[in-house]
């Protein structure tokens, strides 16, 4: 259950980033106002860190 | 459900709320807003207090320089900011004030915050629909009496208040036969070069203005010396403009080449005083300003441009406080103010000294000065007038003054930590890559000077207000 929730969180934060690096193309510091990028990505990592750790495989 | 999908679609539904979130963050859609900045916080729409070097403090928000200035980031634009400031003063800066950004020029609009000069004061005071009237003595019983019946020019002070200035002068009759059609040619020349953009006043006692604006460019900076030269009545409308773009090249070579010049020439003007307003960068000289005109009162600053001329330069000027600076070691020197002296000992520092004299006199022998104050300078003691009433500033001497009118409410409650809320209009503003620019002046602090002299800013809150997304809608329909 841990590996199932880690991936669904991997998506959505990967999804979120793509979404914010967007909204901040089109009009810079929209996201960064209130949420760091770098801190998503960051997160986005761990969370692909702990699938591979996790690897089912 | 599967429990996977569950937290799938919380997950999701999180992610869409954290974007609606920001969409309506940054369109502000009922068309109001509110940021706060803590003194130790890290806001990111109101930004720390800079430069650093005249801040200081572990939160960096004690000023000690003047002026300093912040940013308010904004993803759109709004109508108007009501800026509400907690600060504490050290009781020796007389006047505080808040601006903000107008346009690219860098100019400020201004906003008195603290006048301890009208606070301590205790002349009579009225009161009419947000403007005061001190008066030393008890000779109008209302504002509208005063107005309808303006006392003489220099027993009055204006304060963020602009009284109607004077159009035409009794006291200029006697030049009128000198400036009239038939004696025109007794043109006169302004010799001094001039650097950078300036404005002045000057009169017309027959409906001609003409003058011939001569250029040479310095090329130091990168961009573009364009140059262009405005008209205005006393009412700021623009009567005429005349504009020269920069075709020749060559910048950032340092080399000196002759801009060749602007001419002005209007006929059929009202008799009376007109301001005139060189818009161009620091590397523009004006070397020669042939006019047939007799009042050339140079507004607020003139910078006297570098020249191998080693004659003696006198300058007169009505401000009550003179100020002095360079960015050529060369230009270093004394300079008299009056019989007072005023050592210009360092580059890109400002000096000052106060002139209480009606017309003050300042002489210096180097050229590449930049002499400023809140008043009027002319080469000549007959240019120099000022059709504006005088302004009240840290030095004024109130000897001689009867009253000063002024929008500023004056605060008779002795907190050391006041809170206070300024109203700006934000439709004539600059908002540049999503900020609006704002200044802090305290005109009366200097960096390094060792005076324990200081603001202490608190916390700022800006509610800034502008149009809804449904007047937005509604304006589009409409179009």
């Amino acid at each position: 259950m841990f590996y199932k929730i880690t991936k669904e969180i991997f998506h959505v934060l990967f999804v979120a980033l793509i979404i914010f690096i967007v909204m901040e193309l089109i009009a810079p510091n929209i996201v960064q106002a209130y949420i760091s990028l770098n801190l998503v990505l960051i997160l986005w990592l761990l969370s692909g860190i702990v699938l591979l750790v996790f690897d089912k495989k | 459900m599967p429990t996977i999908l569950k937290i799938r679609i919380i997950l999701f539904s999180i992610l869409a709320l954290v974007i609606i979130f920001l969409i309506y963050k940054a369109l502000s859609p009922f068309g109001e807003i509110t940021y706060t900045a803590q003194p130790c916080g890290n806001s990111f729409f109101i930004q720390k207090l800079k430069p650093k070097d005249r801040v200081s403090g572990d939160c960096q928000n004690i000023i000690t320089g003047d002026p300093v200035y912040f940013n308010l980031n904004t993803q759109r634009t709004f109508n108007q900011a009501e800026v509400k400031i907690n600060y504490k003063n050290s009781g020796h800066n007389k006047i505080v004030e808040i601006g903000i950004m107008a346009d690219e020029r860098k100019n400020y609009r201004l906003k008195p915050l603290d006048n301890i000069i009208l606070d301590n004061l205790n002349w009579n005071t009225l009161e009419k629909d947000g403007i005061y009237l001190f008066q030393k003595e008890n000779n109008y019983n209302s504002i509208d009496e005063f107005l309808n019946k303006i006392p003489d020019k220099n027993e009055i002070l204006t304060y963020f208040y602009d009284l109607p200035p004077q159009k035409e002068l009794s006291e200029l009759k006697k030049f009128e036969p000198t400036l009239s059609s038939k004696n025109r040619t007794a043109t006169r020349l302004i010799e001094n070069d001039l650097r950078g953009p300036y404005q002045f006043y000057t009169y017309t006692a027959d409906g001609i203005l003409e003058f011939e604006f001569l250029f040479s460019d310095l090329n130091i900076n990168k961009d573009a010396d364009n140059i262009k030269i405005v008209v205005y009545d006393l009412e700021n409308n623009i009567m005429a403009q005349r504009e020269m773009q920069d075709e020749r090249g060559g910048e950032e070579t340092r080399n000196t080449v002759n801009a060749e010049g602007l001419h002005l020439d209007l006929t059929n003007l009202k008799k009376g005083f007109y301001k005139i307003e060189l818009i161009t960068n620091d590397d523009i000289i004006t070397t020669q300003i042939p006019a047939s005109q007799k009042i050339v009162a140079f507004i607020n600053r003139i910078w006297l441009a570098y020249s191998s001329n080693t004659d003696l330069i006198t300058l007169f000027s009505d401000a009550s406080e003179v100020t002095a600076s360079t960015i050529n070691p060369q230009a270093l020197q004394k300079i008299l103010v009056n019989k007072d002296v005023l050592n210009l000992s360092e580059t890109y520092k400002q000096f000052s000294l106060p002139a209480n004299e009606g017309v003050n006199t300042i002489k210096f022998a180097k050229n590449d000065v930049i002499i400023s104050g809140s008043g009027v300078f002319s080469f000549s003691k007959e240019e120099l007038y000022n059709p504006n009433y005088k302004k009240l500033v840290k030095n004024t001497n109130l000897e001689d003054i009867n009253y000063i009118i002024t929008t500023y409410q004056p605060d008779k409650t002795n907190d050391d930590w006041q809170t206070k809320t300024l109203t700006f209009d934000l439709k004539n503003s600059l908002w540049y890559e999503n900020n609006y620019g704002f200044i802090i002046s305290v005109p009366s602090l200097i960096s390094d000077d060792n005076v324990n002299d200081y603001i202490e800013v608190g916390d700022i809150e800006i509610k800034l207000k502008g149009r809804s997304l449904l007047d937005k809608v509604k304006e589009l329909i409409n179009f």
